[in-house]
């Protein structure tokens, strides 16, 4: 399989954990929400797109500023187990952080509410929850995103097409900074096509975050948010789209917003996937095989 | 598709129940926004005088009950218990609030262990996304920044989900369950103590604050009466005309049949425009771009629906001497 060597843009520096504004976050009250952000508000980040770059069937790297997500497909494969569907197949998901790295652990470390300590010796250690404790956190956030993923994609599959057999997607989440399940559902559409299954259409996804800023009555709507701008947001809205169908397959809203901002907030989610699925198709069509055969794509 | 009681249905069954959706006319003779209506049992009269909660032990509890035709009933109990904790560094004046939802009955029904625990995990992680932040106010269960706060733990069970509809219905129980709560009054001894007897910095041992064992001094949680109403909305697909027919309220052979399900947690307080808190899809189904709003606009229509369907059983005030007693022995 082809073996494009790929190499991650930005990764020689870790995301820089700033102890000083945590400190300062918990000694006062209200945390600022001013944030510079280096690019207008409706944005995107430095988007790479990389495929092929495993031995798996299918594979993608994308990388949404400093989140990197890599999806393996594994598939379409028979299955041992006895409840194998006759009619149709299945599509499985399987999210993964990397142990250590990928998750942001500063939204994790003093997060955490702990009991009442019996004696004031141990309340200090009662603040840092326990490495079992955050495993647990980060494998319930695992599910979940695993979940979207998966109802995100299902109806892009013809899976009728592809009876008793089970395509597996594996997410590895290499870094974190915002915008992580679009990331997710983005590598997974690349890493299908790229598997050579027979989609519908790529399925392409955007979150938004809207703040509401002390200095002008109007709030912000921010495409592509990073983490901290996640962290100081009052609404985040995601949407999934298949482009060509103009069919939302992924739709989560969490934050209180107005019928009018909400909508505003999903057009801009809609213009992103635009976009996106601009790029999408062009690293497509970019992608040579070795042996120089260009994929095809059928509009 | 949220609950462990997937109904296998036919082909030809799912297009029965479809098309009687497209005609206005569901299995059980609804129609296509209407609700059946809920009890909530917050305290059971008895042939005494005062009522008992369903859960005394607790600090509120709440059993929602809805039964439909046919002899399926949704029944969901829920129980809400507060204890004193140390907040997060981060969020040093808030309390905490978790949902843990079980099902229980599921567990032993004689489908693949695994499956079972991916769909009750599914259901918890869903209500507690819709409702974490947007029950009560967590400010409130301050009482002393960065040393105490209250901890509110709401735990729903899920005893028989055959009338589908199961993720409204918890959060009708749950919502009934904190608006029966009652936070304890509790006063830091530092404020109670006499000036200079005590230079025991807060925080030092563990008799900082005083219970107030006075039952009517207790409150229930602020912010519970402008809690979000969570509706699901769920879409089915009629491939005949290629339309999509919205539904409140899914019973669950309407749930087994369905497109995709949208569930909106809307606040909608007296006076102001209604907001939605939180959304959610779930599902398979993609929706075309025109539903969208569509969605959204029946689910804030049918809240004052939904807070209007409710048949409260027992008064709420009638609390259990056991509480009293439990306040009296800390």
């Amino acid at each position: 399989m082809p073996r494009n060597y790929a190499s991650l843009s930005n990764c020689y520096k870790p995301l820089p954990f700033n102890l000083a504004q945590s400190q300062q976050a918990s000694t006062t009250t209200t945390v600022s929400k001013k944030s510079k952000r280096d690019r207008a508000s409706h944005e995107l980040r430095v988007l790479r797109l990389e495929l092929g770059i495993t031995s798996a069937t299918g594979s993608a790297l994308v990388e949404l500023g400093h989140t990197k997500v890599l999806c393996q497909v594994i598939g379409p494969t028979t299955t041992s187990t006895t409840t194998v569907n006759m009619e149709e197949g299945t599509l499985e998901c399987q999210v993964q952080y990397v142990p250590n790295v990928g998750y942001p652990i500063t939204s994790l470390v003093g997060a955490a509410a702990s009991g009442l300590a019996l004696s004031s010796e141990t309340q200090q250690h009662a603040q840092q929850p326990t490495s079992g404790r955050i495993n647990t956190q980060i494998g319930g956030v695992e599910k979940e995103l695993a979940n979207q993923v998966l109802s995100s994609l299902a109806a892009a599959v013809p899976l009728k097409a592809y009876p008793k057999n089970v395509i597996q997607l594996q997410l590895t989440i290499l870094q974190d900074d915002g915008s992580v399940m679009s990331a997710c559902t983005i590598a997974a559409s690349l890493a299908l096509v790229n598997a050579s299954i027979e989609v519908y259409d790529m399925v392409t996804s955007a979150t938004v975050a809207v703040m509401n800023d002390e200095d002008t009555t109007q709030p912000k709507l921010l495409a592509d948010p990073t983490y901290s701008e996640l962290e100081q947001a009052d609404a985040v809205v995601t949407l999934s789209l298949l482009a060509n169908w103009k069919e939302v397959t992924l739709w989560n809203q969490s934050g209180r917003l107005s019928s009018t901002l909400a909508n505003e907030a999903i057009s801009l989610c809609r213009d992103g996937c635009r976009s996106m699925h601009k790029f999408m198709r062009n690293a497509l069509l970019d992608f040579e095989e070795p042996g120089g055969q260009k994929t095809t794509t059928q509009t | 598709m949220a609950s462990g009681l997937a109904l296998q249905l036919s082909e030809s069954e799912k297009l029965y129940l479809i098309d009687g959706c497209a005609d206005n006319c569901r299995l059980d003779g609804r129609e296509r926004e209407d609700i059946r209506q809920y009890t909530i049992v917050t305290s059971s009269e008895t042939t005494s005088a005062d009522g008992h909660p369903p859960l005394m032990l607790s600090n509120g509890s709440a059993r929602l009950i809805l039964s439909s035709s046919g002899s399926t009933s949704t029944h969901i109990l829920c129980s809400v218990k507060v204890e004193v904790m140390t907040p997060s560094q981060s969020q040093p004046n808030q309390g905490n609030l978790i949902v843990h939802v079980e099902d229980s009955l599921a567990a032993n029904s004689s489908l693949s262990r695994k499956k079972n625990e991916e769909d009750r995990n599914r259901v918890q992680s869903i209500i507690s996304e819709l409702l974490a932040t947007n029950l009560i106010d967590l400010e409130s269960l301050c009482i002393i920044p960065y040393h105490y706060a209250f901890n509110v733990s709401v735990d729903v069970e899920i005893l028989s989900g055959t009338a589908g509809s199961i993720i409204d219905a918890c959060c009708h129980a749950i919502r009934a369950a904190l608006q029966n709560t009652l936070l304890p009054k509790v006063v830091p001894s530092s404020i109670v103590n006499d000036a200079g007897t005590s230079m025991d910095p807060v925080g030092s041992s563990s008799s900082d604050l005083m219970l107030e064992s006075d039952l009517s001094l207790a409150q229930t949680p602020s912010g519970i009466d402008n809690a979000a109403v969570v509706v699901t909305v769920t879409v089915c697909h009629r491939a005949l005309t290629n339309s999509y027919l919205l539904l409140l309220d899914a019973s669950l052979e309407e749930e087994a049949c369905c497109f995709c399900q949208v569930h909106v947690a809307v606040d909608a307080r007296e006076g102001t425009e209604p907001t939605i808190c939180a959304l959610r899809k779930t599902g398979n189904g993609s929706l075309p771009w025109e539903l969208l709003p569509e969605i959204t606009a029946l689910a804030v229509k049918a809240v004052p629906m939904t807070k209007s369907s409710f048949r409260v059983a027992g008064s709420s005030r009638n609390n259990a001497s056991l509480l009293q007693t439990q306040l009296d022995i800390q």
